[in-house]
């Protein structure tokens, strides 16, 4: 599943009908209703200007959970009219770019009407479910300076932003004068924005008009994303430095907990499932941080619970990848073969949930934080010891470990060994993340992106093993229940082969990112990276 | 991006009208729309209080840069509904569409603005001529006002009979307009739409003297009317025709 990079500030690039796209919503701060008054009076003196009345508006801010929209400067922002929902996907400035209207408002970008914003939307959004972040009452004045001929040449709107649905609720923050460019009138447009700025002495406000909104209503955008990002100083403590990245996996695993149990979006199951496989690994090839037997009791509590979560995943997985094959089998059995994992689904999400309303993981919680979270010195034989060190030999030894299994790898090699192989990349791939801030970064990040290529391809060479295994067991499951046609088997029979065929490709293309992996590029960057 | 066209042969049937009105009924519903005022006596354009080009001597829709025409978009007073203001030069156009070429460079510079709009309307000047022959070429449909009068049904086969032998692929829907009722003839003919060449929609826009204060206010009619009867019908024509076009409004 792809991660976006942060910044990435292109995705929306040119949605929406912004021929006019150089000339945005202009914002001014008012500090006061007075001088709201004020400042009417002297646009009344100096233009054509129509009252156009006021709207309240109840407008609800969207994000992902991982902020997918507002790193790559956009919002969504819906708002009830006449029975149905006004969409609108803005840009942070609060320039619209998209409006439309809907019956609902979508939980997904898939479920947009086609159009180019949904395309934008869901390429940056992937299978994250748009949440609600944010609720306000916008008070809004509204004004029009006209032309001679009493035509609309500018809009202006004097808003005032109250938050709704926390303890502050009611109070009306952020007083501001907004100008609106309309397509055709610019010169008119830039007339009102220069004696705003200039002879009435307002000052434009700065900064985004979402983020404002944003953290008006009390939200901290950014505070999550599904990457490890660990600042370390060479210097310190292995003790100190692996709690500080333990810390933030344990966070993590709560973060993604809430939205795991009400299963919002499959990435919450994934990324609860990343942190406590990262902190497994963690505890694995860093041995020696903490007293032996505390080692040994967390390595196999964690191993549980990435235990616990497992089936579900790989359903989810399933699901996802056999959506692909639809357009290839009898609609029919198609559907029977989806419901069937939905169900299957179902009860492993039931184990799930059920495991993590145990005694035992409150209490894996717990004793965790309450070891990683004080800063007394560990007692463990490598718990002094500067982390530089501890993470150069652990890289070091990583990395000789897959080079060597790579380089061993044949058409003949059985799918343990691949399976393996995957393993050993992911706790090079594991490491290199946990002490990104101590190797140079652009080295890191060459290793890792070479080591990602292979990756993909292990991961997806494991799925389909996985995946033809379920629907094996599909089939035994319903020849079990009989009363199932014959057509329903043959298509699974169908699958079957298409996924094996997809396997063995994968792995005739294995060989490539191999080279690409042990090639002298890599090795060069790693031996840097770890001196 | 679809591209509707309000046409017919006879003039002052209330094609005008329904642009205006549907224009700023599909903006209302969140469609980024555009209307087209492809007539130069502008009606359109006064009706959105812009200003037509008079100066003309270009060929705007054809000629010049990419984006030439493109500047020459205003926003109505209405969010989400521009125009393109009438142009003098439209005169020209005739001449200027004889080559087949430019019918189809034309058909590009209309589609170009896909990207921009969920719908265009074209407001055409009534008669059959190289514009009207660009505009069955590049719509999706056309949106044909009927006064429900005998000779109106013939104007309608007439317009088949083209369509037809030309062979445009273009769906034509039409409405009857300016109805009233007290008249036996219109009673008649509105009953009996079965027999006229085209599907005919359920609504009928009723003669009303709200309709013609539009361009006394030079607002599209729901901008001041929500409740007489020909604003209502203007909603449920509009309703209709979006269904057609998306399945359902909105979207
Ligand atoms: N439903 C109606 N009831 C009463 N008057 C109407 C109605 N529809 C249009 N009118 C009036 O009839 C006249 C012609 O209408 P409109 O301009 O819409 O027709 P048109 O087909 O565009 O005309 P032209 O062929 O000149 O372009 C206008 O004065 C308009 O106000
Ligand atoms: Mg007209």
């Amino acid at each position: 599943m792809g991660r976006l990079e942060q910044g990435g500030r292109r995705a929306l690039g040119d949605v929406g009908n912004s021929q006019d796209s150089a000339c945005p919503v202009a914002s001014f701060v008012l500090e006061t209703i007075m001088s709201a008054q004020d400042i009417k009076r002297q646009l009344t003196g100096k233009f054509r200007i129509q009252r156009l009345g006021r709207v309240v508006s109840e407008l609800t801010y969207y994000d992902t959970f991982d902020w997918r929209l507002y790193r790559n400067a956009a919002g969504l922002v819906s708002a009830p009219s006449e029975g149905s929902y006004l969409l609108s996907l803005v840009d942070l400035e609060g320039t619209t770019r998209y409006r439309m209207t809907l019956n609902s408002v979508p939980q997904f970008a898939r479920d947009l009407p086609l159009c180019q914003a949904r395309e934008a939307l869901e390429k940056v959004t992937e299978l994250r479910r748009f949440l609600p972040i944010a609720r306000i009452e916008r008070h809004s004045e509204r004004i029009a300076v006209l032309d001679r001929r009493e035509k609309i040449v500018t809009r202006l709107s004097l808003d005032r932003d109250a938050v709704l649905g926390d303890s502050t609720a009611g109070r009306l923050k952020h007083l501001r004068l907004k100008v609106e460019p309309l397509t055709g009138y610019r010169k008119e447009y830039a007339a009102i924005v220069r004696f705003l700025e200039h002879e009435a002495g307002l000052v434009r406000c700065c900064g985004s008009e979402v983020e404002r909104v944003l953290v008006t209503a009390g939200c901290c955008p950014l505070d999550y994303t599904g990457k490890l990002i660990v600042r370390l100083e060479p210097g310190i403590r292995t003790d100190t430095a692996s709690k500080q990245i333990l810390v933030q996996l344990l966070n993590a695993v709560e973060a993604n907990e809430r939205g795991l149990r009400d299963d919002l979006d499959p990435e919450f199951l994934h990324d609860f499932r990343v942190a406590v496989r990262r902190t497994r690994s963690y505890l694995g090839q860093v041995k020696g941080v903490f007293a032996d037997d505390l080692e040994r009791h967390f390595r196999g509590e964690f191993a549980w619970l990435g235990k616990l979560t497992g089936p579900t995943r790989d359903l989810d997985v399933h699901l996802l990848s056999i959506a692909g094959y639809e357009a290839e089998f009898p609609k029919t059995d198609f559907e029977l073969m989806v419901r069937h994992l939905r169900r299957r689904r179902l009860v492993s999400r039931r184990r799930l949930l059920r495991g993590l309303d145990t005694r035992r993981y409150l209490k894996l919680k717990a004793h965790w934080n309450a070891l990683i979270g004080t800063d007394v010195d560990e007692r463990g034989p490598k718990a002094g010891l500067p982390i530089s060190e501890i993470a150069e030999d652990r890289i070091a030894r990583a990395y000789s470990r897959v080079y060597k299994r790579a380089l061993g790898l044949r058409k003949e090699t059985p799918s343990e060994t691949i399976h393996r192989l995957r393993i050993d990349c992911k706790r090079l791939r594991y490491l290199l993340e946990f002490f990104r801030s101590l190797c140079d970064v652009q080295q890191a990040n060459s290793v890792i992106r070479s080591l990602k290529g292979l990756q993909d391809r292990l991961g997806l060479y494991n799925d389909l093993s996985v995946q033809q295994v379920a629907v094996r067991e599909m089939a035994e499951e319903l020849f079990a229940r009989s009363g199932t046609e014959a057509s329903v088997f043959l298509s699974m029979g169908r699958l079957i082969e298409r996924l094996e065929a997809r396997q063995k490709l994968v792995k005739s293309q294995l060989e490539k990112s191999i080279s690409g992996f042990t090639g002298e590029k890599t090795a060069e960057a790693l031996l840097e990276l770890v001196r | 991006m679809k591209v509707l066209a309000t046409y017919n042969l006879k003039g002052g049937v209330g094609k005008t009208a329904a642009a205006v009105n549907l224009g700023y009924l599909a903006a209302r519903s969140g469609f980024r729309t555009l209307v087209c005022d492809l007539d130069p006596q502008g009606a359109a354009t006064y009706c959105f209080r812009a200003k037509a080009k008079v100066k003309g001597g270009g060929n705007q829709l054809l000629g010049g840069d990419k984006w030439s025409w493109q500047k020459h978009i205003r926003a109505t007073d209405y969010d989400g509904l521009d125009l393109l203001p009438s142009d003098f030069s439209y005169r020209h156009l005739d001449i200027l569409l004889g080559k087949a070429k430019d019918a189809r460079r034309l058909n590009r510079r209309v589609r170009s603005l896909a990207d921009h709009y969920d719908y265009l309307f074209l407001d055409c000047a009534p008669s059959i001529s190289l514009v009207s022959e660009a505009v069955f070429f590049l719509s999706d449909v056309l949106v044909v006002p009927t006064i429900p009068t005998t000779l109106s049904r013939r104007t309608l086969k007439q317009l088949a009979k083209h369509l037809r032998t030309r062979a445009f692929d273009v769906q034509v829907l039409t409405f009857f307009s300016m109805v009233d009722n007290r008249k036996l003839l219109h009673r008649e003919i509105c009953e009996h739409a079965e027999d006229l060449p085209f599907p005919v929609l359920r609504t009928m826009i009723p003669c009303s003297s709200e309709v013609e204060q539009m361009s006394a206010k030079r607002a599209p009619l729901l901008t001041f009317s929500q409740t007489g009867a020909a604003a209502r019908a203007y909603v449920g024509l509009w309703s209709e025709i979006a269904g057609l076009l998306t399945g359902g409004v909105p979207f």
